[in-house]
């Protein structure tokens, strides 16, 4: 099976979203894109004339109704739509990742759709038990908080739609992004990185997978028109990295692209990440959301996942490395005078 | 059944019939004696403060009701649901009884 | 004080209590049931009626779970329980839940085989049946629409007998199986109200109780027994056994299937004496949508708590129906007895995970029935936007919150859970725990809600139980 001509996405107007527009706008006859807003929709046409914007919410029914209207029988659909960090209530994540992605599943089986990727996270597996483990396709769900469960609630929703035979669905696992069109909350990241601000919870040593929006698309693209109906794959850059390393390795890509990075490295105790842990827990237990707090308390643990199987069965080869990857996202903001 | 209750069975009640009307009280005055203690105390307590209030405030009938809908304290919202359930269930149901 | 002697006390004439004598009393043991509410003949008062809730109902079925938002719950009291007012509608356990409980609580005799033999019995004395000819027209609805967007649909059979002019006639424990304990020589003893189980050691003797007659007189009694079987439900049994000093594992862990109603106007006149048996399968097991009691009063109540106009809504409200969506949910509840009041306090938490399923509930159902012609939708929150076409809809989902959901539910279970692990009351036959002639048989002893109408599985446990009873006597 080979990937269709005519591509749905949802979340197209997201981080990930934008790359994989850009991706396929050039190759497809016809990308439908479903985008909040007109300012969007008109951002999203200039990728390409393929692109066809649809304003609206993917927890409405009369939107997806717009959005699958006239595609194709058998068009893919990219199911990028979610909330990671919501406004301020946990509420919205359950509504958008989890009834978003009821409804699309629902439209893309009445219309006839064909492949449908669903973008799924490490939030549904939780944090790695010991510092050498890596999830793997095996792995059972353990959620980290509100975000993983409406991302576990999600992928149950898919995998019973597949298993049923109701739509022809596969998912993949990305961790922790970076690459173009990051938003504003990475580049204020990158920025506190350079100038030596940003800290280290514990020791460091804790490590991450991360995933260059490039090798993502890929991974998706590869997913469309190879995996196994039912299949779910984890999706990362070549290698983990300790979060020390990362910091490491993003001032070295400032200093690669011509900028200054100063200052030293501060750190957090551990502690102060399981307080920050705990107060998030407590707060998500009211309903409400806090950004900062949610960062500093996962920025402890070790999320590291296995990308063999994706290589082997879906032929997945991420190409783009760390050092690389963040070399570009520099680029990227630079280009677009970000200040960094 | 407390006399704050009474009154604002009377405003919220729709039928003309006064057969009809006595009925509604009838129910409501059983549904709140049925009630759980708690729940009935908790009604019980919330009538004697809007009764004081009413008595001083004067008003009564549909403004009284209109009033009650509008206020920004969730008990006394609920307090005018929870009745207002009961006479409209009495009502709907009392009434189509009698025709038939 | 009166004193009365039995072998098997059963506390409670439901689902569990019945079942539970007949199947003793059946066996050749001696058994008294004692049934806090009155006797009502069957069919004095028309289904879902006011005076059906005067009569057979607690609380004139006016009660609820505190908590953000509250649910309103009701139940049946009156000989033959909840049996006697519900919809009948009959599921037996599914399989995969079975199966769950018992791989993760250790459950013994609870394969499929086992519990199919008990429902098969209990079946037998009921019988189950779907409706003969077409469904009406209230039921053709869910129908109509679940078929026009391909999605999963279901009759449900109903505990009815229908005669040979395809009148149906609800099968309840009144009908059935308390006629049947009753030939078999047990006792039914209505306006009893059990206060306290009496309790030597390891052992109960029997219990303390209160008999109000017809002139409204209360008689004190005790009753002794060599075995107590409780089945008041999943509120008042872990009620009574806290009131008798036993705590653990009992009264926490309520779990209800909160439900949010939609009324619908549709161009056809609509039946309205009955409950829909058709279901929409399509979201099982965490979201069921069916239709509920829809005489006009219930419509009337379900417009104002969606912030209606009534009386405007009213003018065609033979049009109009009571539709549901309900939702497993994955937080719970607690019974707690209060010293010095008759009736416990039950609190019940929802997650935003819950409430998030119960919005999505509500927006399937509303695609469901505009696919079915319907014109005008409105949902119980207050301030909930009309819907008059699918794109309306999207307003729903903030509409659905702590302060605007107007929440019920009919099913409340597993306040007393079967378990062989620590956390549950009683043991995989409904044993209460540190006593050993002391049992649970109703609705509190299911491990979870099962998302669909329980009756059918407290009557095969309740079955099972019995026999595990009577292998010990």
């Amino acid at each position: 099976m080979t990937g269709s001509d005519e591509i749905v996405i949802t979340g197209a107007a997201g981080w990930l979203g934008r790359n994989l527009v850009e991706a396929v706008a050039p190759v497809r006859s016809a990308v439908r894109v479903l985008v909040q807003s007109d300012a969007d929709a008109s951002i999203l046409s200039l990728a390409g004339r393929s692109v066809q914007p649809v304003v609206g919410d993917v927890r409405n029914p009369a939107d997806l109704d717009r959005l699958f209207d006239g595609v194709t029988q058998g068009a893919t659909v990219v199911h990028a739509a979610g909330v990671i960090h919501p406004a301020g209530a946990v509420r919205e994540l359950f509504d958008v990742n989890v009834g978003g992605t009821s409804l699309v599943l629902d439209r893309a089986r009445r219309t006839g759709m064909g492949r449908l990727v669903h973008v799924s996270s490490n939030s549904p597996f939780g944090v790695n038990p010991s510092c050498d483990h890596r999830f793997d396709e095996a792995s059972a769900y353990k959620p980290y908080l509100a975000y993983g469960a409406s991302k576990e609630e999600a992928e149950e929703l898919v995998l019973t739609a597949a298993r049923r035979g109701d739509v022809d669905a596969v998912i993949v696992r990305p961790p922790w992004f970076y690459g173009p069109h990051q938003p504003a909350r990475q580049s204020q990241w990158l920025r506190a990185v350079r100038k030596g601000r940003f800290p280290l919870v514990g020791d460091g040593g804790n490590r991450r997978s991360m995933v260059f929006t490039g090798n993502l698309v890929h991974g998706i693209l590869r997913a469309e028109s190879v995996a196994a109906a039912g299949a779910a794959y984890w999706i990362a850059d070549p290698e983990p990295h300790s979060m020390l390393e990362v910091l490491a390795t993003v001032r070295e890509a400032f200093k690669a692209e011509g900028f200054e990075v100063s200052g030293g490295q501060p750190r957090l105790p551990r502690l102060a990440g399981v307080v920050a842990e705990r107060l998030d827990r407590g707060l998500q237990r009211t309903g409400r959301y806090s950004q900062p707090l949610h960062v500093i308390g996962e920025l402890k643990e070790s999320i590291v996942c296995d990308i063999s199987l994706a290589r082997q069965e879906i032929g997945y080869d991420p190409a783009v490395d760390l050092l690389e990857g963040m070399r570009a996202s520099i680029r990227w903001c630079v280009e677009r005078g970000h200040e960094l | 059944m407390l006399g704050y209750e009474r009154k604002l069975v009377d405003a919220l009640s729709t039928t003309t019939d006064p057969q009809e009307r006595t009925a509604v009280l009838e129910w409501v005055d059983d549904s709140l004696r049925a009630m759980p203690e708690a729940l009935r105390a908790a009604v019980g307590l919330g009538s004697v403060v809007l009764g004081l209030w009413t008595s001083a405030t004067g008003k009564a009938g549909a403004p009284l009701v209109r009033s009650l809908e509008r206020s920004w304290l969730p008990p006394v919202r609920l307090h005018l649901r929870l009745l207002r359930s009961l006479v409209l269930f009495g009502d709907l149901e009392l009434a189509s009884d009698a025709s038939r | 004080m009166t004193a009365f002697q039995t072998e098997v006390l059963v506390v409670g004439s439901g689902a569990g209590g019945a079942t539970t004598a007949a199947v003793l009393a059946e066996a050749g043991r001696s058994v008294m049931v004692v049934e806090e509410g009155p006797a009502v003949a069957p069919g004095r008062a028309e289904p879902f009626s006011l005076q059906e809730l005067a009569g057979s109902y607690r609380h004139h079925g006016c009660s609820a779970a505190l908590g953000s938002p509250p649910i309103a719950y009701a139940e049946g009291c009156c000989v033959g329980g909840s049996t006697e007012v519900n919809s009948g509608l009959w599921n037996r356990l599914p399989a995969p839940l079975a199966e769950r409980w018992r791989a993760q609580l250790q459950l013994a005799e609870f394969t499929p085989a086992v519990l199919d033999r008990y429902a098969d019995r209990v079946e037998s004395w009921l019988g189950v049946s779907t409706v003969p000819g077409s469904l009406p027209p209230s039921s053709a609805v869910l129908e109509r629409g679940a078929r026009a967007l391909g999605w999963r649909h279901e009759e449900f059979p109903r505990a009815f007998r229908y005669d040979e002019r395809g009148r149906g006639t609800k099968q309840t424990m009144s009908r059935t199986v308390l006629p049947r304990a009753r030939a078999a020589g047990a006792q039914v003893v209505a306006g009893v109200r059990v206060q306290r189980l009496l309790r030597a050691g390891r052992r109960v003797v029997g219990v303390r109780a209160v008999r109000t007659h017809d002139d409204g007189s209360a008689e004190p009694l005790t009753i002794e027994a060599d075995h107590v079987v409780v089945c008041g439900g999943a509120v008042q049994t872990p009620a009574l056994l806290q009131r008798s000093g036993l705590r653990h594992g009992i009264g926490g862990g309520l779990k209800v299937h909160p439900t949010i109603k939609v009324v619908a106007r549709v161009p056809e006149v609509l039946d309205h004496d009955d409950v829909p048996m058709a279901r929409i399968t399509e979201f099982a097991p965490a979201i069921a949508i069916g239709g509920s009691a829809s005489r006009r009063g219930h419509i009337g109540l379900a417009l104002a708590d969606a912030g209606a106009d009534v009386s405007a809504a009213l003018g065609d409200w033979e049009h109009r129906f009571v539709y549901y969506a309900c939702i497993r949910s994955d937080a719970g509840g607690r019974v707690l007895a209060v010293p010095g009041l008759p009736t416990p306090i039950v609190t019940y938490r929802l997650t935003d995970a819950d409430l998030s399923r119960l919005a999505r509930g509500l927006v399937h159902l509303g695609e469901a029935l505009f696919a079915a012609g319907a014109t005008e939708l409105h949902a119980s929150a207050t301030g909930a936007p009309v819907a008059h076409s699918v794109g309306d809809l999207g307003g729903w989902w903030d509409a659905v919150d702590r302060k605007r959901a107007n929440l019920m539910t009919v099913h409340l279970t597993s306040s007393v859970r079967m378990g062989e692990g620590v956390d549950g009351g009683v043991d995989s036959f409904g044993v209460v725990r540190g006593i050993d002639n002391l049992r649970v048989s109703d609705a509190s002893i299911l491990p979870e809600a099962p998302g669909v109408n329980p009756q059918a599985a407290i009557m095969t446990l309740a079955a099972r139980n019995a026999d595990h009873l009577l292998a010990a006597l």
